[in-house]
């Protein structure tokens, strides 16, 4: 199935000062995957995705991202990966279609009117073009930072926690329209505390638990020894947010 | 593409500085009025001078809106993630910081414009070398934007920035004021080194006969030693 690598780990190490956060991850995804990062809160799941995105330097191991070191070549990477961060991250104080056109010209556009619309309109913001981020909903915020994620029509989507705060529809709806980027070949990466949306959603899935990649496998193998909720249990123990 | 980069955040940092009016009038009115007490004190004793009222009025923009406004733009934009996010984009860091700075800048340019037309207004005589007072203007805006960042890696958040900023804006005004009352031959090399002594002298020279080499060549040693050291020391997460 896999057959292009779009994100190759190796040996994978990293310390905030003395203490050691990421323990030695291995991970290959491939193109088109829709890849899962599972783990419970302070598993290291946002450390690892920084420094896929080059933010943060490995302390050993190495990382490619398109063939490319992230940490040496981490505006190159940034060109051809869309990213919804944990924390947003989009200006308070502009509109809706601002943003997106915003994004769209960093990204390299130049006729943005078209392309910008047709982004709100994917994400269902057609209606709160004109607000200011700030008067957005936590869920409408969300749906905006995966706009943005979207402009430029990356290769790869690196998205933390991309339904955190979304209600059902809008969760089943971001589903949908993730689901079509990878039918269109990009490559998408995602942690999530929802394990039925990781189970639904995703092709291949990995656990991290404290710092280690405690199972990295496709959903239908996890689903031979129970649910992948039954399974994520058992790794990480049964007092979790699922 | 840097221009571009630059370009297009400014553009959207503009747009909202026209939004909040309240920022338009704290980064705009205070340093304006202040601007225009100088003008209005010199008129009114005439001891200082031309060319050191001038002085006085750009070396007092440079600390309160280049510097201090520069200073919390960038820790305000970093406490919401903007920059990070904007890290993502491919842009290049330079680019990021000098479109979010972009707004304390026009300020401080459009404030000055408007002090020497009051200036002009009043009847004070223009300066004999033009070029010297808008070089200083220009040098003395890119120096605090440097020092902005530099400041900013040691403010957690924006409500902050009002300490943070204090010894460097002091350090601006008061080698500005005391360049701007000192015989013109009486500046001393080590006085030239505080941030706002060279861009007062430089200004000075735009009307006097004071010597602007050692300005200009103090003006780009602390541009060349401040800028690595700033953009080394300015974190992109935000601070704890």
């Amino acid at each position: 199935m896999t057959t292009e690598s779009i994100i190759d780990c190796a040996g994978l190490r990293f310390a905030y000062g003395p203490a050691e956060v990421i323990h030695g991850i291995d991970l290959t995804v491939g193109r088109g995957d829709l890849f899962a990062l599972l783990g419970t809160n302070g598993a290291g799941k946002t450390t690892a995705l920084e420094l896929l995105l080059g933010e943060r330097r490995p302390g050993a191991g190495t990382v490619r991202i398109l063939g490319r070191d992230p940490w040496l070549a981490r505006r190159a990477v940034a060109g051809e990966v869309g990213v919804v961060p944990q924390e947003g991250g989009c200006a308070p104080d502009l509109r809706v279609r601002e943003t997106v056109r915003l994004w769209l010209r960093l990204r390299g556009h130049r006729d943005v009117a078209g392309p910008a619309d047709a982004l709100i309109d994917e994400l269902r913001l057609t209606r709160q073009a004109t607000r200011r981020v700030r008067q957005l909903s936590g869920g409408e915020r969300r749906r905006l930072d995966l706009a943005v994620a979207l402009c430029g029509d990356p290769r790869l989507l690196i998205l933390d926690e991309p339904t955190s705060g979304l209600d059902p529809q809008s969760r089943r709806h971001t589903w949908q329209v993730l689901r079509e980027r990878s039918r269109r070949g990009t490559t998408i990466l995602f942690t999530t505390h929802y394990l039925e949306e990781a189970e639904q959603l995703a092709d291949r899935v990995a656990i991290m638990d404290a710092g280690r990649l405690a199972l990295c496998a496709t959903v239908a193998e996890v689903r031979r020894s129970g649910s992948l909720t039954e399974v994520f249990h058992r790794i990480a123990g049964p007092e979790v947010n699922s | 593409m840097i221009a571009r980069s630059v370009l297009l955040i400014a553009g959207a940092e503009l747009r909202m500085l026209t939004r909040s009016v309240p920022a338009m009038v704290l980064a705009g009115a205070l340093p304006t009025a202040l601007g225009a007490l100088i003008v209005w004190a010199e008129s009114d004793t005439g001891k200082a001078g031309d060319g050191a009222t001038a002085a006085l009025v750009v070396v007092t923009l440079m600390a309160l809106t280049a510097y201090t406004a520069g200073t919390t733009a960038l820790a305000s934009r970093r406490q919401q993630f903007v920059l990070k996010r904007l890290r993502l984009s491919g842009a290049r860091d330079t680019a990021i910081l000098a479109g979010v700075l972009a707004p304390a800048v026009v300020l401080t340019l459009l404030q000055a414009a408007l002090l020497f037309a009051i200036v002009a207004v009043a009847g004070a005589p223009g300066p004999s070398r033009p070029l010297a007072p808008v070089l200083a203007l220009a040098a003395g805006t890119a120096l605090a934007g440097v020092l902005a960042v530099g400041t900013a890696a040691f403010t957690s958040a924006p409500e902050y920035a009002q300490f943070t900023t204090v010894p460097i804006a002091l350090a601006i005004m008061g080698g500005g004021y005391r360049v701007a009352v000192a015989p013109p031959g009486d500046v001393s090399a080590a006085l030239l080194a505080l941030p706002g002594s060279a861009v007062a002298q430089l200004t000075r020279s735009g009307w006097e006969a004071v010597p602007t080499l050692p300005a200009l060549v103090a003006l780009a040693l602390a541009f060349v030693l401040a800028a690595p050291l700033a953009l080394r020391l300015f974190g992109w997460q935000p601070r704890g």
